[in-house]
């Protein structure tokens, strides 16, 4: 009697192995696993994207120009990997119009960054003179402000000459 | 009575032995893709707990983005068309192999968008600095990419740059997406673009 509970307890568990290969099996043939469907990301036409893994998750960093200067903010943004990438993100003057979005920009990073420092904001002035904005602020580091999925915003405020910038994470 | 106490046990032994390799396999089975990268976040974020969106989604945005794979440092104008005139360029300046991607988010409706030249795609604007000091111009190869066609609103178009198989100095375009339907809904951890349209709506950007 024991023994043939054994046997169906042994069954059960080999149904439950064999479900659960088939599952694992299923799990990668189904959503992507690197081995066996690399198109993590879909390709257009016949690009080939091989091996090329999603994000995961991104940051965006966001410049917002309420002024009436046209400016350009120079942004060095470094990645965990130790490499560095210079942003330079021009803005139009604001010009209140919804439609017309050049009066902001929006960068898209992977979460792989580990810093973001603003390294300069250079405003056109109506006289045509170019007016370099404080920026002397210490850099944001992940672990501290920065983590995957923030919205890291620079608005450009105030009236020409006098311009300022503000920084803040959301 | 001896005999039955010993079948009893080793009975229990089986048993315990069975479950044990069943909860094995389980581990497993949990562990196995997370090891080999089967479970990738868009498969997470589909299926569980949506953690991060990685395209705009529901959002009226397209996100570009451009990913350097090559040995090479990379000058890439990425273009884009709104419908006004003249169209945009936005100037992605030396990105390196260790930066390795960047990218762009566009208010929706963009038209056509592509790196290097809307109109020809064989004019290679795009600037590839080589580490011995060599430079070479590289062109997609490719017409823009068009809405409606190739990508929608809420999707991430992925310009990928690698270097092709046959030569080092050559380097190849392709063209990926990731779609909007993909990323739509509640994310239980930060959502930038929601973030981002609620403050655009809220300061009348």
């Amino acid at each position: 009697m024991q023994w043939r509970l054994a046997e169906v307890t042994g069954r059960r568990g080999g149904r439950l192995a064999l479900a659960l290969s088939v599952a694992l099996a299923g799990l990668g043939l189904g959503n992507g696993c690197d081995v066996l469907n690399p198109s993590l990301v879909g390709t257009i036409g016949n690009s080939s994207i091989a091996g090329l893994t999603a994000p995961a998750g991104t940051m965006l960093i966001t410049v917002l120009n309420t002024t009436t200067s046209p400016a350009a903010v120079r942004l060095r943004v470094t990645k965990d990997s130790g490499g560095s990438l210079d942003l330079s993100v021009p803005v139009a003057a604001a010009d209140n119009n919804a439609e017309d979005p050049s009066d902001n920009a929006t960068v898209v990073q992977d979460c792989d960054v580990y810093s973001i420092e603003l390294l300069s904001v250079a405003a056109a002035l109506p006289n045509g003179e170019i007016q370099q904005l404080a920026t002397d602020r210490p850099p944001l580091r992940k672990g501290l402000e920065l983590s995957c999925g923030k919205l890291v915003v620079i608005t450009l405020t105030g009236v020409a000459p006098n311009l300022f910038v503000q920084m803040a994470v959301y | 009575m001896h005999d039955h106490a010993l079948k009893f046990q080793e009975t229990g032994t089986m048993r315990k032995v069975g479950s044990r390799t069943v909860r094995q396999m389980a581990g497993l089975a949990f562990l196995l893709p997370l090891m080999t990268g089967c479970l990738n976040p868009d498969f997470v974020n589909r299926m569980t707990g949506n953690l991060y969106p990685i395209a705009p989604g529901d959002t009226p945005f397209l996100a570009v983005r451009v990913i350097n794979d090559t040995e090479a440092t990379l000058e890439i104008p990425i273009v884009y068309d709104t419908g006004l005139t003249p169209t945009f360029t936005y100037l992605v300046r030396k990105l390196t192999p260790e930066a390795r991607d960047t990218g762009l988010l566009l208010a929706w409706p963009v038209l056509r968008v592509s790196v290097g030249d809307l109109d020809n795609p064989y004019n290679p604007l795009v600037i590839a600095n080589f580490p011995d000091g060599g430079t070479a111009g590289v062109y997609p190869g490719r017409a823009a990419l068009e809405a409606g066609v190739d990508f929608n609103r809420g999707d991430t178009v992925v310009f990928h740059f690698s270097t092709d198989s046959r030569s080092p100095m050559y380097i190849r375009v392709n063209a990926g997406i990731i779609e909007a339907d993909a990323q739509s809904g509640w994310f239980t951890r930060a959502d930038p673009y929601q973030r981002l349209r609620a403050m655009l709506t809220a300061l009348g950007f």
